[in-house]
């Protein structure tokens, strides 16, 4: 399992661009990569399987070779899991992005999932009802793009 | 502080000619008013956690008050978890040595003789504003009980110490749990050297609010740093065998309402519950340690057992509702027969899990035929990455941590048959805390103790 969730890791910091140190850190509290593999490989099928079959390069070729094929949609599918705390159903996502749809499904995996999405790091926000900043925050500049998501 | 005030502005005068030799000065002033209000000690305790496979001794449960974390363990999750939560059984069991005819800790400075009406200095350290004149018969300086919650709508808490809508503890004689908040020596005198019991006081302070720290820098040499307890207490009546329990006499006070006449009487109180926030130089968001009696609560409900706040037999009492209002501790049994019915709903990651269950029953069994055996760690809550520049929590670890008796309606939320942790909505310390401010909106290093101030 240890090596499952090191190539999971490895393969959602090249499809986030966020450090995996950053989504897995050393002392790892919130444990949301464990929580992410656990949901995806439930939930993701066969496509999920065949993701995690791959080098974290082969995924990003396959995502720009065939970005409607399944592969790609689970990569897109593991990216909004990380950004959004919510799992976007693979056949919703294709539809919506095909444009048969107007409207990609998806469910919030966990209350600790949506205060632990990207999206509002990379905005250098904080999601509406929770903050870890301190009373007055709001004042000071927001920390720097690099300090939340990693990298340069 | 006036003496750094008044260095401070000779340096201004001076500043064209001597400003490098001021800033110096200023530094060396200021480090040695801190080295008064935090001095350098040489009996920290550094005892390290013992390996599995050897056993906690009473020696090692009684070896003292740690200034700061030894770790000994690994640099697992697990593993320092299993540090941390040693770290809080040595401080829990060193506060209560007895310090004359009572525990270390009943010597601190309560808040109710520290943050006092009108922001005026309080009493030294270790001595309390008189009683109210109704409260007589007791022995000189017993404790004054006045808290019944964390709720500031309370009638009696005027001195609250969370911004937690929450309601009282009722014990299974229909009794009112009571509260108390106390800070050591450091804080207090933190507090009291920087005129912070006072808005005016607060107004005028020019820095950021940076409780003094507890630190090991040789062998047992060190400094203890800021250490505030919030306590819990029941009346002991009926079937309560004193024996169980810490206990003190005290006196059990609540005021006027409508209904009902001020009043005071002496009990016997048992500790039921302990939060232990030391403040250290490598977690600057404050260590959590968190104390039960054994017998407070199910971990489920269950249909067997003794519990202080808790009846097995009642299949229809529903689980941690609070108590019908209105809520006045003058009428006591509660009326309607209402008992609280808890149960501890807040669920721990394993690591947590796992090092509560390692200690818990090996402290209880070296301190085998004392009251504190009969004391649970429930957890320590402690920052993962204490230097964090994203996160003033610094990640904390378990991400949640209540005590049944002084969170007791933050546990948990309810999902389908069961609970579940949900932030801003489970009790953390950490996250709660990191909210605190002084009266004039400064952030006050996780301490709600300054917010009190008039």
């Amino acid at each position: 399992m240890s090596n499952d969730l090191d190539n999971f890791v490895a393969i959602s910091s090249a499809l986030t661009g966020i450090a995996a140190s950053k989504l897995r850190p050393s002392l790892d509290t919130h444990k949301t990569a464990q929580a992410y593999l656990d949901y995806a490989t439930e939930h993701g099928g066969s496509a999920f399987t065949e993701l995690m079959g791959l080098s974290p390069a082969e995924v990003l070729e396959a995502v720009a070779n065939e970005p409607d094929g399944d592969i790609a949609i689970m990569a897109n599918c593991v990216t909004l899991m990380w950004y959004l705390g919510a799992w976007y159903f693979p056949d919703g996502l294709l539809a919506y992005k095909q444009g048969s749809s107007s409207f990609a499904p998806s469910v919030v995996i966990s209350s600790d999932a949506y205060t632990q999405g990207w999206a509002w790091k990379v905005g250098q926000a904080h999601p509406m009802g929770y903050s870890e900043l301190r009373y007055g925050y709001w004042s000071g500049q927001p920390s720097t793009l690099s300090d939340l998501v990693g990298g340069e | 502080m006036t003496n750094f005030r008044k260095f401070g502005s000779v340096c201004a005068v001076a500043a064209l000619v001597l400003t490098n030799g001021c800033r110096k000065m200023d530094d060396e002033t200021e480090a040695a008013l801190l080295g008064a209000i935090n001095p350098v000690i040489d009996t920290c305790n550094i005892t390290k956690s013992p390996k599995p496979g050897t056993p906690v001794t009473t020696e090692m449960a009684k070896s003292g008050l740690p200034c700061a974390v030894t770790f000994n363990q690994g640099n697992e999750l697990a593993d320092l978890q299993l540090d941390f939560d040693f770290n809080s059984w040595l401080t829990f069991v060193a506060l209560h040595e007895d310090d004359g005819d009572m525990a270390m800790w009943q010597g601190w400075q309560d808040m109710g003789s520290l943050m006092l009406p009108d922001g005026k200095a309080p009493p030294p350290f270790g001595q309390s504003v008189p009683a109210p004149e109704i409260c007589t018969g007791g022995a000189d300086g017993a404790p004054v009980l006045k808290m019944i919650s964390k709720t500031p709508t309370t009638p009696t808490a005027s001195i609250s110490g969370e911004p937690l809508n929450t309601g009282p503890l009722i014990d299974q004689n229909g009794n009112y749990a009571r509260y108390q908040i106390l800070v050591n020596e450091v804080m207090y005198d933190y507090i009291v050297d920087n005129k912070l019991y006072s808005k005016a006081g607060q107004a005028a302070f020019d820095k950021d609010i940076a409780f003094p720290e507890g630190n090991v820098t040789k062998d047992t040499t060190g400094t203890m740093g800021a250490i505030v307890l919030k306590v819990s207490w029941k009346v002991l009546a009926g079937d309560d065998d004193p024996a169980d329990f810490h206990s003190v006499k005290g006196y059990v006070y609540s005021p006027a309402t409508a209904d009902t006449p001020e009043s005071c009487v002496t009990e016997t109180l048992g500790l039921v519950g302990m939060h232990i926030v030391h403040k250290t130089k490598q977690e600057p968001q404050w260590l959590w340690g968190t104390f039960e009696h054994k017998d407070n609560v199910p971990d489920s409900p269950t249909s067997s057992g003794r519990f202080h706040f808790y009846d097995p037999s009642c299949t229809d009492c529903e689980v941690n509702a609070e108590a019908p209002q209105p809520w006045n501790p003058a009428v006591e049994p509660f009326p309607g027969n209402f008992r609280s019915q808890i149960v501890r709903t807040t669920t721990y990651p394993s690591e947590a899990v796992d090092s509560a269950a390692r200690w818990n029953p090996e402290f209880q069994q070296a301190l085998k035929g004392t009251a504190l055996a009969n004391y649970r760690l429930v957890t320590t809550q402690w920052p993962t990455d204490g230097g964090s520049t994203t996160d003033p929590m610094g990640a904390p670890f378990p991400l949640f941590a209540a005590n049944t008796t002084m969170e007791t309606y933050v546990q948990a939320t309810r999902s389908g048959d069961g609970w579940v942790n949900t932030p801003q909505a489970t009790s953390s310390c950490m996250s709660c805390h990191n909210n605190a401010t002084t009266t004039n909106g400064k952030e006050s290093d996780f301490s709600f103790v300054l917010e009190k101030a008039e």
